[in-house]
């Protein structure tokens, strides 16, 4: 590069080959030196530039030829899912017991009617012509009252909101609202409980679910069943119109697994409309209610008994006299008036033997075994009407004996339900729950009592239905073993023989214990049929036979044959002849 | 005078060209997105609907309904364990042209009450 080449008249024009100098180069000195750093600077963002452009289409052939089907790019295309305010709630067979549909509610902008100079009264008169629950002057003054927005009635159907349309009344408009439904009505009112008009959970499940149901899209599984629920309601109604009942309560639970399959609650409420019923309807007998269950806490005692081997099944206790304690006499219903062993106290459902076993055991064991089967406290349950048990808060030596036969202690059903269930399924206790647990999914329990005990009671349990006070219970196949129970229900402070609370818990089948079932029957009244008769073998009793038949084949119960030798010497009990030789029962 | 080299022309093509197909893509994209969105809306309806068919399905199979209708129309009674046999019982078929075992598996229960001589001498499952 000479500076003797001519002068270019244009010395910025591209070139194509070797660049000459736009202007007079220097040969050396500081000017030389600062082009030589401004090349140099010159090439450096040059080379970053080039570099940046490498990444971005380096990162276009990602995307373009790599990532095609890429879920992340998939889902933002994905159309939305539909967005309710409440998930739905499903039984465990997944059959919908509440769900969210939009309904739309009308509202008025009153200003804009005035300015539309909209005659109100007439206005309203039509408004009521349609929604024929609304009142009149109750619509005349929300029209006139002077604000620009009014709800006029909440979560119309899509029929009113088309004759509400028809009118064509300028000023009056709907809002999307959703608007929780239950399709099944009043069959599970007590588990699954309603939700108020804006959304927000009352009682039962949408109480003590409120924040999750609100969180979430997928449906929240119960663990009842419908159809289980359907039969042991219907026979529990059944029984109640039999024998004039006011009320009536029922549970079926797994025992294995502490799975509430079914709770029933007579009389109920339709929970699409909860104000419709008396407010003592929305009462939940089965968690919220507590009753002294009478004989049907002798399932404990003897199981208390056995298990601290105070005594065993050949043993037994004098029961020719009524017990004399304080001012109270505690005898026998089926008095026998002799000596009579352990089975028999049982099938016979005697106090006084329950009593004495009861005071052989003592005080603290008694209460500290109780305790264990979860009967003194209130349970770990996810309803939210729960019940604290009505426990003496001395435990004296008359309590000792009145618990003995299940007097002087309330409890709720749902907390017998628990109790049985451990005592029947080898021992082991497990909460209860009413969300399903996943199938074949190990269940944590705690083991109270021996698994010799749990089968000895076994045994005890098929006795009453075989030959005791629970007869009517028997369903033939499902090898049903159980206790009755009839407490006097207390008014002010004495117990009144008239008003009874007439119960049977069982299991089924006993031999190989699945399903607990208890109903109880609440102030009935003895008939005809029962020959005057309103304790729980009579009354309760045939509802438990009734349902275990209906109920046993959905819950994949395979029948049996309670005379096979198989069954006959699992469930075998020795009882003593009236001669006072023992012959196996048959 | 100055002359337009062939790779201006290359070079002003390629750009008329590469700008076209561009606005062409977009416009593309644009109506696949209206379609789209008019699909994810039509969608949302279906599934709405669907839940409120999904209501009234479970409204109308009401376990009581269906027994109303099951009594007026069908004359269906309950089952009962006398009806139930183990897989067990029913007799296998020793070659495909044999005509079925001429006496019926025993129910595990029997249909009259049962009682405990008759039980003894049957096989249980």
């Amino acid at each position: 590069m000479s500076t003797s080449s001519p002068r270019d008249p244009n010395p910025c024009r591209p070139r194509h080959f070797r660049p000459g100098p736009c202007g007079p180069e220097p040969q050396e000195g500081p000017a030389k030196q600062w082009i030589e750093t401004s090349r140099t600077r010159l090439i450096i963002a040059g080379a970053l530039m080039g570099l940046a452009f490498v990444v971005i289409s380096g990162r276009l052939v990602e995307i373009s030829g790599f990532k095609a089907g890429d879920a992340h790019v998939a889902h933002a295309s994905a159309p939305a899912r539909v967005e309710t305010g409440r998930a739905d709630i499903v039984d465990r067979n997944g059959v919908l017991l509440a769900t969210t549909l939009k309904a739309p509610s009308l509202y008025a902008d009153p200003k804009t009617m005035v300015d539309a100079r909209i005659d109100m009264r007439a206005a309203a008169r039509k408004i009521v012509q349609v929604l024929p629950d609304l009142n009149d002057a109750e619509v005349y003054a929300k029209l006139t009252s002077d604000k620009s927005f009014v709800w006029l009635k909440r979560q119309l159907t899509p029929r009113q909101m088309a004759a509400v349309n028809a009118l064509g009344i300028p000023g009056l408009d709907f809002e999307d609202e959703e608007k929780r439904i239950y399709p099944q009505g009043r069959a599970f009112a007590h588990v699954v409980g309603y939700a108020g008009v804006d959304n927000k959970g009352l009682a039962g499940i949408e109480r003590s679910f409120d924040d999750p149901l609100r969180g979430r899209h997928e449906p929240l599984q119960l663990s009842v069943d419908l159809r289980v629920q359907s039969i042991l309601r219907s026979e529990i109604a059944k029984q109640m119109t039999e024998f004039r009942a006011v009320g009536g309560s029922g549970i079926v639970m797994n025992v294995n697994t502490g799975e509430v399959v079914a709770l029933v609650s007579l009389p109920d409420f339709d929970p699409n409309d909860p104000g419709d019923s008396p407010t003592e309807n929305l009462f939940d007998r089965v968690t919220l209610g507590t009753y002294e269950i009478g004989s049907v806490f002798k399932i404990f005692t003897v199981a208390m008994a056995l298990d601290d081997h105070v005594t065993s099944l050949a043993g037994g206790y004098d029961a020719s006299h009524p017990i004399q304690i304080d001012r109270f006499t505690i005898h026998d219903d089926h008095a026998q008036n002799r000596w009579l062993s352990v089975p028999e106290i049982f099938m016979y459902s005697s106090n006084i033997g329950a009593a004495k076993m009861a005071v052989d055991v003592g005080t603290d064991r008694q209460r500290d075994f109780l305790g264990k089967l979860g009967l003194l406290k209130t349970p770990n349950f996810e309803l939210p009407e729960l019940a604290a048990p009505l426990v003496p808060s001395a435990w004296k030596p008359i309590n000792v004996m009145t618990i003995g036969f299940g007097h002087g202690i309330s409890v709720s059903p749902l907390q017998i339900a628990t109790a049985v269930s451990t005592v029947a399924n080898g021992g082991t206790m497990h909460r209860a729950t009413i969300i399903k647990r996943p199938e074949g999914e190990l269940v944590a329990g705690r083991q109270v009592m021996s698994e010799a005990t749990s089968i000895e009671m076994r045994k005890l349990l098929r006795l009453v239905v075989e030959k005791g006070t629970g007869k009517l219970a028997e369903a033939p196949g499902y090898v049903v073993g159980g206790k009755t129970g009839t407490a006097e229900k207390v008014s002010g402070k004495h117990y009144n023989t008239h008003s009874l609370i007439s119960s049977f818990a069982g299991v089924f089948p006993v031999n190989d214990p699945r399903y607990f079932i208890m109903i109880s029957i609440d102030e009935p009244h003895g008939d005809k049929q029962s020959f005057g008769y309103a304790t729980g073998g009579w009354v309760a009793a045939p509802g438990v036979s009734r349902s275990v038949e209906r109920m046993a084949s959905l819950l994949g119960i395979q029948p049996v044959d309670e005379d096979s030798p198989e069954i006959r010497r699992s469930l075998m009990v020795g009882l003593p002849s009236p001669s006072g030789r023992k012959f196996a029962s048959n | 005078m100055t002359v337009i080299r062939p790779s201006t022309i290359v070079w002003f093509c390629i750009v008329v060209a590469v700008g076209y197909a561009m606005f062409q893509v977009k416009y593309e994209v644009m109506q696949q997105e209206q379609t789209l969105a008019g699909l994810n809306k039509q969608i949302i309806d279906d599934r709405e609907q669907i839940r409120v068919l999904n209501a009234e399905w479970s409204y109308l199979t009401r376990p009581n309904r269906i027994e109303d209708l099951s009594a007026r129309f069908l004359h269906l009674n309950g089952i009962s364990a006398t009806q139930i046999l183990p897989l067990s019982a029913i007799p296998e078929r020793a070659d495909a042209g044999a005509p079925l075992a001429a006496s019926p598996a025993a129910p595990i229960i029997p249909a009259a009450a049962p009682h405990f001589a008759a039980v003894t001498s049957r096989s249980q499952p």
